[in-house]
């Protein structure tokens, strides 16, 4: 059943983003940076989390997951340390996909040439 | 004329965008993709026998190597041009940003061709991600104590 | 700002091509064709460099001169500082002229060259023009490998290169009039929809060129626009009849249309780039009048002097036409 919520969850969300592409002038960064901004507001309430445990990997796919990653690792250091472990937990969550991305791509920059 | 009019003039002769289409096409392609990330987390957390938050980040590893991967190899970009929002808004659309604009500026140098521009689409990401987690993590704090 | 002309003459032309030009209706009109983006070169800048010069050199062995015989080179391309244009004049060491604006250079280059042959400030001058497809999404939208998705009003740069060799010498072309246009701005704000912005500057230029030699369309066997596109062609046609009252519909055409074949291939509602008019102009246009298929075309170039800096900060796109009235000699 988590599979159809993952199919659901992800598919709407790529909904949403098409629908403001399409209806407004907003770009492709205006619409990735908002919907992290979303992600990080829905869990003041835990609401992403609960996405999380119905959908699966299907909530974790879209960049609203970034937000969410992003507040908890804060959340998760300001436990200890508060409002100073907002910023020393900040990217706890999320270091080994911005890592991973950074590294990928530079290796893939060094062997391959842009075509059309 | 007046500039309203001519807007008027621009608008009567624009073309119809294929909206269902491209709703159709991100809802599918969007829900496929979520369907994958979930197969692959079951697949690292049983199969490799991975804790759930292990299993969750190699999996947005592997979603990453593998858009990073298509973009080098030169064909993502037509999957984007078709998929749009279904590919763009997963985090496929993230690491693909980075790599493509690395690979456009190679020809300027490590630092002042990579260096300068790999985060030229994906910066404004990060920025506000991190700046509203912080704002956020702060009212939530305020307000619920943690 | 009208100018008549009695002794300048296009004595000849080079029209260079990429891909996908060469996979378009014109593609057996062409000089020469590369075969891929890089032209053999390091990056699109440097290919584009290659295309601009290779034109010129086409050109130069048709005319069999030597740089060295030529008095003026006038260029100019999309690209910051337009680089390309100053690189290909420091290997030929031909007094050089860069001019920019945008999509209408080479009307541009043609009328300031005809001006001083009239004037008989020079014997001769080389016009050259060129713009690549992915040196100029690079720099003025996303990266190519990003593929960004576009709406169906977005045009598709051309690339290639083009020059043309005016003198005083007769033949059986000549550059009858001109008309410089003014920059005008109604308020667009969209980059992927170029020929909304151009319109207007295309309609005022031909407005002014037929009321101050006080013709009208059927002086003309053949109005060409530069590269208004699919939609813009639409919006040029009713804003004329709408706001001038001049009807150029049966003798109207825009090269961004003609150099692609717009169902097969991938490129949104036509060609544009300073080398989409220079192409067709050069490479079809010209040689149908030769065959008297043609005998008076108007070439009006259409320039959007678009920047990404203030389009960002909620500028407007203004927008610049340039007319040439190419002629065949009785």
């Amino acid at each position: 059943m988590t599979y159809l919520y993952a199919f659901l969850f992800a598919g709407a969300v790529c909904l949403i983003g098409q629908v403001i592409l399409d209806n407004t002038k907003l770009t492709p960064g205006h619409v990735t940076s908002l919907f992290v901004i979303v992600g990080a507001f829905l869990d003041i309430f835990n609401i992403y989390d609960k996405f999380v445990l119905w959908a699966g990997g299907g909530a974790l796919v879209p960049i609203t997951s970034f937000g969410h990653l992003l507040i908890h690792g804060a959340l998760d250091k300001a436990q200890e340390y508060g409002i100073m472990g907002l910023a020393m937990g900040m990217f706890d969550l999320t270091a080994s996909g911005i890592t991973a991305a950074i590294i990928i791509a530079f290796f893939i920059t060094l062997i391959f040439k842009p075509k059309n | 004329m007046q500039q309203t009019k001519y807007c008027k003039l621009v608008n009567k002769y624009k073309p119809q965008e294929e909206r269902l289409f491209n709703m159709a096409k991100a809802f599918l392609i969007g829900g496929v993709l979520g369907i994958i990330g979930h197969s692959l987390w079951q697949l690292y957390c049983v199969v490799l026998a991975m804790g759930e938050k292990e299993a969750a980040i190699v999996t947005t590893i592997t979603l990453i190597f593998i858009a990073s991967l298509l973009t080098g190899l030169g064909f993502f970009d037509s999957w984007v041009k078709f998929a749009r929002a279904g590919l763009i808004i997963p985090i496929t659309g993230f690491a693909h940003a980075m790599t493509s604009t690395a690979l456009e500026h190679k020809q300027e140098g490590f630092v002042t061709g990579i260096g300068s521009n790999i985060f030229k689409l994906s910066g404004s990401v990060i920025l506000y991600g991190v700046l509203s987690a912080y704002v956020f993590g702060l009212i939530r704090l305020l307000i619920f104590g943690g | 700002m009208t100018f008549k002309y009695n002794h300048v003459y296009l004595n000849a032309s080079s029209t260079v091509v990429g891909p996908n030009e060469n996979q378009g209706p014109l593609k057996d009109f062409f000089d020469k064709k590369f075969s891929d983006f890089y032209a053999g070169e390091k990056s699109w800048e440097q290919a584009e460099i290659k295309m601009m010069a290779t034109s010129i050199n086409i050109l130069l062995h048709k005319l069999k001169k030597a740089p060295s015989s030529i008095d003026l080179l006038i260029a100019g391309d999309l690209l910051d500082q337009i680089a390309p244009s100053s690189f290909v004049a420091a290997n030929l060491k031909i007094p050089f002229l860069g001019i920019y604006s945008a999509c209408a250079t080479m009307a541009e280059a043609m009328i300031i060259g005809s001006n001083m042959l009239e004037a008989k400030q020079i014997n001769n001058i080389i016009c050259a023009t060129s713009s690549h497809n992915l040196s100029a999404e690079k720099q003025f939208r996303y990266p190519s490998e990003y593929g960004a998705p576009k709406p169906k009003t977005a045009t598709f740069t051309a690339t290639g290169g083009a020059a043309a060799y005016l003198s005083r010498v007769k033949n059986h072309i000549k550059i009858e009039s001109a008309t410089i246009g003014k920059v005008i701005d109604l308020g667009q704000k969209d980059a992927n929809h170029t020929g909304a912005a151009m319109a207007p500057a295309a309609a005022d230029t031909i407005y002014t060129h037929f009321k101050n030699l006080k013709r009208n369309i059927n002086h003309y066997d053949l109005i060409l626009t530069g590269d208004l596109g699919l939609y813009g062609k639409e919006i040029l046609i009713n804003y004329l009849k709408e706001e001038y009252q001049i009807d150029i519909e049966k003798k109207y055409n825009d090269c961004g249309i003609m150099l692609y074949d717009l169902d097969k291939q991938n490129v949104g509602a036509g060609a544009s780039g300073p080398v989409s008019s220079a192409l067709v102009t050069f490479g079809y246009i010209i040689k149908q009048m030769t065959k008297k298929k043609f005998k008076k075309v108007l070439l009006v170039a259409t320039g959007a002097l678009f920047s990404p800096t203030f389009l960002f900060q909620s500028k407007t796109i203004p927008a610049v036409a340039h007319a040439i009235d190419l002629e065949v000699v009785e």
